[in-house]
């Protein structure tokens, strides 16, 4: 049974290319890949998973508690 | 006011050294059985990519363990050895719902949510602290813990829609979790949380970190409309149920008498390895 690919796409779309066929019909997977640096990706078009290096992930500071929005501020 | 900085702990103030050492413990040993849950549930895990979060978590709080653990050792002189391997096991100040193995997925999800939400908490309420070694390490820490907190999210929200049977089980570890990590956060005031702030080691008052905490767990828990035991009043969320904190104990953070199973002990410590234990020569 194949198992349902039905995870987050990133906010903006995907704007992830595959790096097999370069197509962004990609879906990520989850947030960790094999170290906290990589997400998991998996592209639509070629059917591969792929991991992507996390760096310049502009959607990386999304979905945060607000305690870690507004952190190192003053002294209270 | 400015606040004196100490570059280390021979630096502090007498009645601030001794709640300085506890609290670092304090955060260590809850890293330490976090880092052995999320590891052992590597293997566990309803998905592949949860199993791959949960390794990646554990190395990560292993990894923060060490950091604590060498701070510990360099500023109070004990060392991780004694830390681990020599201490009583109702010494361990871990939050109490780490003590034994996890019953059920739901139970690893609340422990991310709630246990680790609630050591991020202090970790951010120690950024800027006037305690240099600490201040030095604890940025990276919660860089880390946002990734740990994002997949709780992620989780928990999945489990409160996916069905009613998920739903119950969600709420049941929940209430299972929350409440033994609100004892080890301890009371909203005390004596020796007061000496910390006086000198700058958290940035703010302890009440106001564990507010936080509160406010945020508990309007997440509404939003996904699973009861966890805490509800609203004048715009703050506190626990339904008030909290006896008469017989709180700082130095283990918990109101009634209780310890780690030896059985994870046994595990951290690898005591069936006894004999491949090469030492600090090794």
């Amino acid at each position: 049974m194949q198992k349902e690919k039905s995870k987050k796409q990133t906010a903006n779309g995907s704007s992830v290319a595959c790096p097999f066929c370069g197509s962004k019909e990609t879906q990520q997977e989850t947030d960790f890949g094999t170290t906290l640096a990589y997400a998991q990706f998996y592209c639509r078009q070629c059917r591969t998973p792929f991991e992507w290096i996390k760096w310049g992930d502009e959607n990386a500071g999304n979905d945060l508690p607000p305690f870690l929005l507004h952190e190192k501020s003053a002294n209270v | 006011m400015s606040i004196q900085t100490f570059s280390s702990a021979k630096d502090l103030p007498n009645d601030c050294r001794e709640p300085v050492r506890s609290l670092l413990l304090a955060i260590a040993d809850t890293k330490m059985f976090l880092g052995f849950h999320y590891g052992e549930w590597t293997f566990g895990t309803p998905a592949l990519e949860a199993c791959i979060a949960a390794c990646s978590m554990s190395q990560d709080e292993f990894g923060h363990l060490r950091l604590l653990h060498a701070c510990i050792n360099t500023q109070f002189g004990d060392s991780p050895d004694t830390l681990i391997e020599k201490r009583p096991l109702n010494e361990f100040a871990n939050v109490a719902c780490l003590d034994r193995p996890l019953a059920k997925w739901a139970d690893f999800v609340a422990i991310n949510l709630f246990t680790d939400g609630a050591l991020t908490v202090i970790l951010t309420g120690l950024q800027n602290s006037s305690f240099a070694p600490v201040a030095n390490f604890v940025d990276k820490m919660v860089e880390e813990e946002k990734h740990h907190l994002r997949n709780a999210q992620g989780w928990f929200r999945t489990l409160a829609k996916y069905n009613a049977q998920t739903q119950a089980a969600l709420e049941e570890a929940s209430r299972w979790a929350l409440s033994p990590t609100l004892e080890w956060l301890g009371p909203l005031e005390h004596p020796t949380m007061k000496k910390l702030e006086q000198h700058g080691i958290i940035n703010a008052p302890w009440g106001i970190l564990r507010q936080r905490f509160l406010d945020w767990v508990g309007a997440f828990a509404q939003e996904q409309k699973i009861a966890v035991g805490i509800k609203q009043s004048d715009g703050h969320w506190a626990p339904a149920l008030p909290i006896d904190f008469s017989n709180w104990n700082p130095a283990v953070r918990r109101c009634t008498a209780g310890q780690p199973d030896d059985g994870i002990l046994y595990h951290l410590r690898g005591s069936k390895n006894d004999i491949f234990k090469l030492g600090e020569h090794g």
